[in-house]
């Protein structure tokens, strides 16, 4: 047992109470979530989607694969077919399960014609497994409920280019930053 | 006409129970509440808020939930023992109130040994934990009953040295006359010239109500529950009115016995005199919420004590920390104040 | 009339719970009626006018000594605690005293004139009661107070012991 002075008026105690009754009064930092919401900024990365081009109205993959190699947890598979005439890619399916996505961007980084994006839509869920296993068609839903909200003529999104590579070894559609003209989208059902 | 005056009179004393009962019940439930959110916003967060507006009628949600839950008996418990020992504890939690003054005029028995019977009665409390904690028929129940007997026994031996201060003062063992004499004596209350049995009985206070930070009896990180771990449904809500009535208990018995109850000490009266129209019943208020705040913003600031420093601060500090209180109690009796 | 009604009823219900007692095969209801007992002799004592003996009964003996019996009986197994069929001389052993105790308390019951209580103010002055203690009885409270203080210095030196040993 401390024998000082301060000991024995309680100076630590008291402290202790004073620092509680200060906070009483300080306003809370609780965001009541489904009557407010925090604001998401552009860097949040949330569901992924497949970005439209909206003169052709088809996703813009071209199947180089780059985003399924790069993936930590592989969770993005690719099916295409080649034409034999051109030697183009076509893609046919893109299945990204999002249950095993660890959300570190690096797909939306390195896809050289910025197709696979994670949008800051943060809310949603799944009843079972396949909610959550988006196909092509999800994915493509899942950008038309993106931009949905969006009422500009372009959609622009800063963090979805690599920072620090220089400007002239990005591929070409990415040396702006990502811009999507989103206004002559076909919704189609 | 005898028989009728009797039954006037325990109308009368049926009346007033109802009266004390439906306050301190209601007060009881809107505590839980008021220690939510100031728990809550002690911490930065804002308690409960969505039933009602502001949260306000979350005791009554929390009362609805607690009624239509499955009251679970576990396969090892002694039965009998099991369903009564809540009962135990809840009443001598009201028993306790019977005896306490609410107004110069009111109380539902002014007996002359007031004290010692809430003293009683809080002792007797502590079977109800230490049988629930052993018909529960687990390990975590049993030592949280061992605790909370081990922890009640040691603590009401200060607690009863401390209110023999406030007993030898007054000459008293009434409620009422402890309360009129600190408006008479010299200093008007009893916590000035007696700041040390003030201090060991608002300690014991803490401990004989298993608050927090002395909570062992029902700590979470190490025993689960304590002794309500197996106790489910409206049994476990008795366990928990009780502990909030037995709060009221003691800040009324804190305010009664150091702070001169529903009076003003006479020196405040003479600097500032328009305090003399404040009403009796709110003065008592005032200082009874005053101190179940205490309660609450103690809860939220201090950590748990480990069990061995509670003992030996127990034994070692706050008895003769009492006793010493005593003595200067006798020398001030004889000094005339 | 009331008083002496109600004290009956309580001397009858404390020879009731005294036979109860005896039926109980598990050692904790044993215990447990036991304390009802301690309980009822308080009240008994408050009829008979002893107000400040009925409060102590409570607090030392229900409260304080009782739960000592109770924390032995949780820390033992409960095996050891199971009563066995006793034998003819264990049982009349057993039987004398509590006999007697029976026959006492029905000889208080019917023969015994519960009479109206009459309050005394100066019983109840605690003056009048440290008067007796410390004029009267001075040697008695000394000796007592020497008897307590001794365990606690026993105890304490024990404890002081052990945390030397660790």
């Amino acid at each position: 047992m401390r024998l000082s002075p301060t000991y024995l008026l309680f100076k630590d105690l008291v402290t202790g109470l004073l620092i509680t009754l200060r906070t009483f009064f300080r306003k809370p930092v609780t965001v009541r979530y489904p009557h407010e919401k925090v604001q998401v900024f552009p860097s949040f990365r949330g569901r992924h989607a497949m970005v439209v081009d909206p003169e052709t109205g088809k996703p813009r993959c071209v199947a180089c694969l780059k985003c399924s190699v790069v993936c930590p947890s592989r969770c993005i598979k690719i099916e295409y077919e080649v034409d034999e005439k051109t030697g183009e890619r076509r893609l046919r399916e893109y299945i990204l399960e999002a249950l095993r996505c660890v959300y570190c961007g690096y797909c939306e980084e390195v896809c050289p014609v910025g197709a696979i994006v994670l949008t800051e839509w943060f809310e949603y869920s799944g009843r079972c497994r396949e909610d959550l296993i988006f196909n092509l068609e999800k994915l493509v839903q899942n950008w038309k409920e993106h931009v949905a909200k969006w009422d500009k003529e372009f959609y622009e999104n800063k963090y979805w280019v690599l920072k620090g590579v220089p400007l002239k070894l990005k591929p070409a559609p990415r040396r702006m930053g990502l811009v999507v003209k989103i206004k002559g989208v076909k919704v189609d059902g | 006409m005898v028989s009728n005056n009797l039954f006037l009179e325990i109308l009368l004393i049926l009346i007033k129970i109802a009266v004390v009962l439906g306050i301190v019940l209601l007060h009881a439930a809107y505590t839980v509440y008021a220690e939510r959110k100031i728990i809550g916003r002690m911490q930065a967060r804002l308690g409960p808020t969505e039933v009602g507006p502001y949260g306000l009628l979350q005791p009554i949600a929390d009362l609805l939930k607690l009624l239509t839950k499955e009251d679970i008996i576990p396969l090892e418990a002694e039965r009998l023992i099991f369903l009564v020992a809540p009962l135990i504890v809840l009443t001598f939690a009201i028993v306790n109130l019977s005896v306490i003054p609410f107004h110069p005029s009111f109380i539902i028995a002014d007996v002359n040994i007031g004290i010692l019977l809430i003293l009683a009665g809080a002792s007797l409390a502590v079977y109800g934990i230490i049988l629930g904690g052993w018909s529960s028929g687990s390990k975590y129940s049993l030592l949280g009953g061992l605790r909370s007997a081990a922890q009640v026994l040691s603590y009401e031996i200060p607690l009863g040295m401390s209110l023999a201060g406030v007993i030898l003062a007054a000459e008293s063992f009434k409620l009422s006359d402890i309360v009129n004499h600190q408006a008479q004596s010299f200093f008007g209350m009893n916590a000035i010239p007696q700041i040390l049995g003030f201090i060991v009985f608002l300690i014991c206070a803490f401990a004989e109500t298993n608050r927090a930070p002395f909570d062992l009896p029902e700590a979470e990180s190490e025993l689960v529950a304590g002794y309500v771990t197996e106790y489910s449904g409206f049994r476990m809500g008795m366990f928990f009115l009780a502990e909030y009535i037995s709060i009221y208990v003691m800040s009324l018995l804190i305010v009664h016995c150091y702070f001169g109850g529903w009076t003003l000490p006479g020196w405040l009266l003479t600097i500032f005199p328009p305090l003399k129209f404040v009403p009796a019943p709110l003065i008592l208020l005032i200082k009874v919420y005053f101190f179940v705040f205490l309660f609450i913003w103690v809860r939220a600031t201090y950590p748990r004590y480990r069990f061995d420093q509670l003992m030996s601060m127990c034994w070692k500090i706050l008895i003769p920390v009492s006793l010493l209180n005593f003595l200067i109690v006798a020398f001030l009796k004889r000094g005339g104040f | 009339m009331a008083r002496p009604l109600f004290m009956s009823i309580f001397l009858l219900l404390f020879l009731a719970l005294f036979l109860l007692l005896f039926r109980q095969k598990k050692v904790v209801y044993q215990f447990l009626v036991y304390l009802v007992m301690m309980v009822l002799l308080g009240i008994v004592y408050l009829f008979l006018g002893s107000e400040f003996l009925m409060a102590f009964q409570i607090i030392v003996y229900a409260g304080a000594i009782l739960v000592m019996f109770l924390f032995f009986l949780y820390l033992y197994p409960e095996e050891e605690f199971k009563i066995q069929d006793m034998r003819n001389s264990t049982l009349i052993k057993t039987l004398i005293p509590s006999l007697l105790f029976v026959i006492t308390l029905i000889l208080i019951l019917f023969t015994f004139d519960v009479r109206e209580y009459e309050a005394s103010a100066s019983v109840y002055s605690v003056k009048e009661l440290a008067k007796l203690i410390y004029n009267q009885y001075p040697l008695a409270i000394f000796l007592l107070a020497f008897i307590l203080t001794y365990p606690m210095i026993a105890i304490y030196l024990l404890m002081k012991g052990s945390e030397s040993d660790d």
